[in-house]
């Protein structure tokens, strides 16, 4: 958990795209060394970097997780998301079936609960669980090539990723939404939305209790699918076009 | 009459699990109570998700309405997830 003023720098780069230190230092009004040492966790953490050399260096927020993120584990899992490529995922983090994707999210508990507290490991976990039994609430005879939904942890870089190669949001919820425009519209609704794409079963709120839990724990998620990508980083959801389409969907949980 | 949801697991997250627990609930446990007040306790329950939630709390609410009473509990999984359906409730 970031302190008070960790959030505050991060809130002050986001509201400008990038900005001085003098600027962060004018507007939080503390001192400069204490600024330095907050800025250089930030960078250590992977929320900022910086561009350019003393005295004209600019600090940016990193949004883009999957050009910035050192996990090989992710780089990996985007490959298959994108290509199918089987020799990219291995056996332990592709579940072809629920029965496993559940029994393999289970055991991620104890090892979150080592490095979490109880309460956000518990919420945690719960997040893991509805977006994996989305992928075969949605997909089931509907994958692309391979059928199941990987899931992977990252100890290292703090991060749980999901993915599955089934047919993505869009399509997803496009019989009771026909009026969508793209993918980042299909990402706006079912994010925001009580709506479900097994319509006429009432259901459909589990990416709205992914959102209010990242939101309010101040995690980080990037969600892809299509060409679409929901990020929610300071407790903000923001809705973004993405050049490299993924088919079915991809989701990162940093914590 | 109490019904205390750890005795379907501590891990309450996917629609088929919930489904069946509503199953296996309306087949030998809800007939029990028929005129009484119905206490749900989450008591032990680690992690509880809306699907689960919806597939087994929803029809329990449908059929007895407001002699329903959720036991406080402290589990932050058990508080979001009814904060989540109680906003579907009310769309509905």
């Amino acid at each position: 958990m970031k302190s008070d003023t960790k959030l505050k720098i991060l809130a002050i780069i986001k509201q400008n795209d990038s900005v001085r230190v003098h600027d962060i230092i004018s507007q939080l009004e503390l001192n400069h060394t204490g600024i330095f040492r907050h800025l250089l966790d930030l960078q250590l953490s992977g929320d900022i970097y910086k561009i350019g050399t003393p005295p004209f260096v600019r600090y940016f927020l990193k949004t883009n997780i999957m050009e910035d993120s050192k996990s090989e584990v992710l780089q990996n899992i985007w490959r298959w998301a994108q290509s199918g490529d089987p020799h990219a995922v291995t056996g332990d983090q592709l579940c072809p079936t629920r029965d496993v994707f559940q029994a393999r999210s289970a055991r991620l508990l104890p090892v979150l609960q080592k490095e979490l507290n109880e309460g956000l490991s518990f919420l945690l976990l719960a997040v893991v669980d509805e977006i994996g039994n989305n992928s075969y609430d949605h997909n089931l005879g509907n994958w692309i090539d391979i059928a199941g939904a990987v899931l992977a942890h990252d100890e290292t870089n703090r991060i749980i990723i999901l993915s599955d190669r089934g047919q993505g949001v869009r399509k997803t919820i496009s019989k009771v939404r026909a009026n969508l425009k793209n993918d980042e519209d299909a990402l706006q609704v079912v994010f925001t939305e009580i709506i479900s794409g097994r319509a006429p079963e009432q259901r459909g709120n589990g990416l709205k209790f992914v959102k209010k839990v990242i939101e309010e724990n101040n995690l980080m998620l990037t969600y892809f699918s299509g060409s679409g990508i929901c990020e929610i980083v300071n407790r903000k959801m923001e809705i973004k076009h993405h050049t490299n389409s993924i088919p079915g969907m991809l989701a990162v949980i940093k914590y | 009459m109490r019904i205390e949801i750890k005795k379907f697991g501590t891990i309450l997250s996917s629609r088929p699990a919930g489904k069946e627990a509503w199953l296996a609930a309306k087949a030998y446990i809800v007939p029990d109570i028929k005129e009484e007040n119905v206490e749900v306790d989450f008591n032990g329950v680690q992690v509880l998700a809306p699907s689960w939630a919806d597939e087994f709390l929803t029809p329990l609410q449908k059929m007895f309405g407001k002699k329903i009473k959720y036991l406080p509990c402290d589990n932050p999984t058990v508080k979001t997830t009814l904060e989540i359906l109680d906003e579907q409730h009310k769309d509905h």
